[in-house]
């Protein structure tokens, strides 16, 4: 069983016979998607007399008809060759990711969805009657602005040798200042993020103080990650301990082996302590060496000693 | 003067009433007992007692009616004639049962002479201290509102009681008590014939002033005698019943047992073995301890403790028991005991272990474990092998019993904190289980005076409940297809054939189980009738244990094997359901589909 | 009920090894029955396989015990022996010391051990070792940590500590209710 090897001049010189499909087409195409859909009975008499054959018979002439199909679609012409200009998808196919979630609201959203408030469109330039333009409604140059004014018109509760300018601007960074405020308190709300209270002023009253030290402690363990090694290669301060491992611990799967091997673990750990351990006991070792040298001195001794009677011994005589 | 009445009938019957109610109708010893233990308000009354006795005198008749609306009722309005008899009569009507219970308390050292001179006294003092008890009036008339209130219902019951047995006290042939009994109960009839029944009850009260306990000891011991051999020496015309009724009476006298208690045992044993039992509950039993033998040998542990200077001797039937007579040091605080060699446990709690006879590598199951005496027995008896369940419902035994197994080396065990009737479900297809049911503890009254009076027959129905549902469920933990095993034993420290042989019965015909024999040479055979009820001829087979007799606490075993691991009563419902169904089928639609409208209907 | 994490029995053999050494592989690996260490309810149970598979069948807030206990974890993930694990630590302690029956009781009620009821001890005991008590009878009745050296002991007056009181039998009347 060679295969037949096929050149391409040969199909383009040779007169492909019989390869388009006769008779009626029943298939339901869906081109978008380059699909075809065959709902017509299989004919049980064929496909039992030779299933393989049968199958394969039927693929080669539904996708006959399918490429035929898309030959007949309206052909766009470019330099690499020629497109197919497909139609639309006709077949929903379910969404690969999943649905982006809803931002969380803020305060003032939620409030004004109670409320029924609804926010009105403002244009974003106005009439400027000053300077007879068009200016934006809100930022810099922005229309109408009453601080720009070089004079202000005075009022009968003006206080005497008060700024009005000052004022404004005070009154101004004040609402800054208490806007930025609640767009903290948004995020830390929406996002529960568990140091609520980093990038804020802290009380240092009795009740906040545990809060607060929880709070170092996270922050300093993060830091110390924060580097390009993950911390891997940064000295250590003396007796510095390992950042404890955050997140639910996994104890799930624990025990669901075999004990046997839960004590071959077991026995390798110890082994490993037993390693770093040291075997020698020092006091021990010392004691004998102590004792030993003591031995020698003390035999050494009494050698001399003898000697010593002996020439005295000898000396008297 | 209202106030000072108040008080003043709290105080007024001296030593006389209060013995006497309480002789003359055994119902009020409970109730005293009970008030001593549930009220301390009543302390506080004594003193304005004290102090009012002087004015008793004037003014009591009025304050007293005042204060016990209901028995005021029953009296007639007597005036002063007999300035002691009637006061006293009228008091006692007054009286609320706590006041019996700290006047008899108080007064007991009060004699008749006494009396006579405090009323001599009081005319003199009465003046002076009228002032001074404003005070404790007040505060005494509030305390005795409140109990009154509270103590109504008991009042009643009691005086429903004392109607109750009049007749039958004054059916009693005088002759049969002592003279001096006689003579006091003429004395308090002769003024008063004419007066009504309650007043008569009073009298009997009157009566009892004079009991001293000896007599009552002794007249025990006649009516006993008189019964053991009634028909020669019964007094003609007075019945088997009223003697009992008597014996029953004084029994609650001397002994201070609740009626119902006395009545018990008075069914459960024949007069004189009753006496005994009584008396037996009245000394302790030997201290025993269990020698543990995963740790030492018996013989080596009596050494270790005759060096430490305890007197003890081996039990004679048990391998592993200890009798301690006497010991110089504390016997739960000795390294020893400390270092699990032995355990305290009384003679009797070794019994159902001898009776499970527990082998190694099997799968036992204590379902009332704690303190962990027989849990560790069993374990001992395994040898530290095969698995050892352990349960009590009792979170705070729990700890007691987790403590004593680790502290005897027991290494087979796990512990559980369930109620027993769960257990089929979380854990089963054990080979032997130990049931040492919950009970009302008629046994170890002994150890437990307060039994005498505090339980009750509902104590007792509620018990049987529980005690019926364990064994049950014991049953049906255990796999019958046991190789060794399929043994369960029931046993309690109580007596009553009610939470014994009656729940083992009940078993018998619930489940696919047979009694066999305990093993144990020794012990009383169990009924197999009992009054009205008949019990299965196999339940003689289990042994009872009597303080009297064995001279160990009160105790009842049963040992079951199991037959097969099929429930009968579920095969009934299921047959039952089967020909229900067919019956249905059988009949034509619209009939049983008329029945039940009809029901309705 | 659950096995120790490698974390814990990191802190729980190193305890363990203070006591008995390397024996401890031999609670590890037993030639009898397989057994192992289970926590429950922060205490940790030295269990037989048997056992602790049939355990399983019971709720864990209803499990008050099973096997035998050897200590717990604190809060702060330190681990303390308890009394209970006597029986094996006595089995196969490297040092053990001798108490005279004159001292025995001072040390069941929770004191340290003086040189003055120091029986008898292990040669060459180190200092700050982990070491078994016994009455002279052999009874085990506690544990704790030697605070000299067996040569130094020697030459100690006798009201001096010799060991630091860790557990002791006492404490199954003492702690009934934590054990």
């Amino acid at each position: 069983m060679t295969e037949q090897v096929v050149n391409a001049s040969d199909i383009l010189t040779k007169k492909l016979d019989g390869h388009l499909v006769e008779g009626e087409d029943t298939l339901k195409y869906d081109l978008g998607n380059l699909t075809a859909y065959d709902e017509s009975s299989i004919n049980k008499t064929e496909y039992r007399s030779s299933p393989n054959q049968y199958i394969k018979k039927l693929s080669r002439d539904n996708v006959q008809l399918l490429i035929s199909r898309l030959f007949q679609l309206p052909i766009k012409e470019i330099e690499e060759g020629s497109l197919a200009l497909l139609p639309r998808c006709t077949t929903l196919i379910p969404r690969e990711k999943s649905l982006p979630t809803s931002k969380p609201k803020t305060r003032w959203e939620a409030f004004a969805e109670i409320k029924g408030i609804k926010k009105k469109k403002k244009s974003s330039m106005e009439w400027d009657k000053e300077h007879e333009e068009y200016r934006p409604t809100f930022g810099y140059k922005k229309a109408n602005d009453v601080a720009n004014d070089w004079a202000m018109i005075a009022r009968p509760d003006d206080k005497v040798g008060e700024d009005p300018f000052k004022k404004l601007e005070d009154e101004k960074n004040e609402r800054v200042a208490k806007q930025k405020k609640r767009e903290q308190r948004n995020f830390d709300e929406a996002s529960m993020r568990q140091m609520s209270n980093v990038g804020k002023t802290l009380s240092f009253d009795k009740d906040s103080r545990g809060q607060i030290k929880s709070d170092m402690e996270k922050v300093f363990d993060v830091a110390k990650l924060s580097t390009a090694s993950l911390g891997k290669f940064d000295k250590r301060v003396e007796n510095e301990k390992d950042a404890p491992k955050r997140g639910k611990k996994k104890l799930a799967g624990l025990g669901a082996g075999d004990v046997s091997q839960e004590s071959e673990n077991n026995t390798k750990l110890i082994d490993r302590m037993f390693k770093k351990e040291n075997v020698l006991n020092v006091d021990k070792a010392t004691r004998q060496f102590v004792k030993a040298e003591e031995r020698e001195n003390y035999s050494k001794k009494r050698s001399f000693g003898g000697k010593d009677k002996n020439s005295q011994k000898k000396f008297k005589k | 003067m209202n106030r000072k009445s108040a008080v003043a009938p709290v105080k007024a019957p001296t030593g006389k009433r209060l013995v006497g109610a309480k002789k003359t109708t055994p119902a009020p010893v409970p109730i005293k007992k009970v008030a001593t233990v549930t009220k301390k308000s009543v302390a506080p009354s004594k003193k304005p007692v004290i102090q009012q006795e002087s004015e008793e005198d004037d003014s009591e008749f009025e304050e007293v009616s005042e204060e016990t609306p209901k028995k005021s009722k029953l009296i007639d309005s007597d005036d002063e004639e007999e300035s002691d008899d009637d006061f006293n009569k009228k008091n006692t009507k007054g009286f609320s049962d706590e006041n019996q219970k700290w006047l008899k308390m108080k007064n007991k050292e009060d004699d008749e002479e006494e009396d006579e001179d405090e009323e001599e006294d009081e005319d003199e003092d009465s003046d002076e201290e009228e002032e001074e008890q404003t005070n404790f009036e007040i505060q005494s008339k509030k305390l005795i509102a409140k109990k009154r209130k509270e103590e109504l219902e008991n009042i009643k019951e009691i005086q429903s009681d004392f109607n109750k047995e009049i007749p039958e006290a004054d059916k009693f042939d005088p002759t049969q008590g002592d003279e001096s009994e006689a003579e006091d109960s003429q004395d308090g009839s002769e003024g008063e014939d004419d007066e009504d029944e309650d007043e008569e009850e009073k009298e009997k009260k009157d009566d009892l002033l004079n009991i001293d306990l000896p007599m009552v000891y002794q007249r025990i011991k006649d009516v006993i005698q008189t019964l053991e051999n009634f028909g020669q020496q019964r007094k003609q015309g007075i019945s088997r019943q009223t003697y009992m009724d008597r014996l029953r009476e004084d029994i609650c006298t001397y002994f201070g047992y609740s009626q119902w208690l006395a009545d018990v045992f008075l069914k459960i044993f024949n007069a004189s073995e009753a006496l005994e039992f009584f008396e037996a509950n009245e000394t302790h039993r030997p201290l025993t301890i269990r020698a543990n033998t995963l740790k030492v040998r018996r013989k080596d542990l009596a050494e270790a403790l005759i060096a430490r200077g305890v007197h003890l001797e081996p039990i004679k039937w048990s391998q592993v028991g200890l009798t301690i007579y006497d010991t110089q040091v504390a016997i739960g605080a000795t390294p020893e005991y400390l270092a699990g060699q032995y355990i305290q446990q009384s003679a009797s709690s070794f019994l159902p272990v001898l009776a499970l006879a527990p082998q190694p590598n099997e799968r036992v199951l204590d379902l009332c474990a704690s303190p962990g005496g027989k849990t560790t027995y069993i374990a001992a008896m395994m040898k530290n092998t095969g698995t050892l369940v352990a349960n009590d419902v009792n979170k705070d035994r729990i700890k007691s019993l987790v403590a004593n197994i680790h502290r005897l080396g027991v290494k087979n065990c796990m512990v559980s904190n369930l109620d027993g009737r769960q257990y089929p479900s979380v854990l089963s297809g054990f080979d032997r289980v130990l049931v040492d049911a919950p009970c009302v503890g008629l046994g170890v009254i002994s150890k437990d005076p307060q039994i005498k009076i505090s339980k009750s027959e509902q104590d007792v129905i509620t018990c049987t409940h529980t005690q019926k549902e364990l064994l049950l469920k014991a049953i049906d933990s255990v796999d019958a297809a046991s190789p060794t095993g399929g043994i369960i034993v029931y046993s309690t420290c109580s007596l009553t054939v009610e939470e014994n042989e009656a729940v083992v019965d009940y078993a018998l015909r619930n489940r696919d189980v047979i009694v066999v024999d305990t093993t144990i040479e020794f012990g009383v055979d169990g009924f197999t009738s009992y009054r009205e009820s008949r019990f299965h001829p196999s339940l003689s087979l289990t042994k009872r244990y009597y303080p009297h007799t064995h001279n160990m606490d009160g105790f009842y075993i049963a040992k079951l094997k199991k037959r097969s691991n099929t429930i009968p009563k579920d095969e009934e419902k299921q047959q039952k359901q089967i020909s229900n169904k067919r019956k249905n089928s059988d009949t034509s639609s619209s009939d049983s589909e008329s029945k039940p409208n009809k029901k309705q209907q | 009920m659950r096995p120790m994490t490698e974390e814990e029995s990191k802190t729980f053999f190193e305890k363990l090894i203070k006591f008995i050494g390397k024996n401890v592989t031999l609670l590890i690996q037993r030639k009898d029955e397989p057994f192992c260490f289970r926590i429950q309810k922060n205490k940790v149970y030295y269990v037989s396989e048997e056992l602790m598979k049939r355990s399983q069948n019971i709720p864990r807030d209803e499990l008050c015990s099973l096997g035998t206990c050897f200590g717990r974890f604190t809060k702060t993930g330190k681990f303390k022996l308890n009394i209970t694990c006597l029986d094996y630590l006595a089995q196969y302690a490297k040092y053990k010391v001798w108490v005279k029956p004159s001292s025995e009781m001072s040390w069941v009620y929770g004191n340290n051990l003086l040189k003055a009821g120091l029986g008898r001890i292990t040669e060459d005991t180190p200092a700050n070792q982990g070491v078994v008590l016994f009455t002279m009878n052999d009874v085990a009745i506690g544990f704790g940590v030697t605070s000299k050296s067996t040569h130094e002991c020697r030459k100690l007056d006798p009201q001096a500590l010799v060991v630091y009181h860790y557990g002791d039998v006492g404490e199954y009347l003492r702690d009934e209710d934590t054990m």
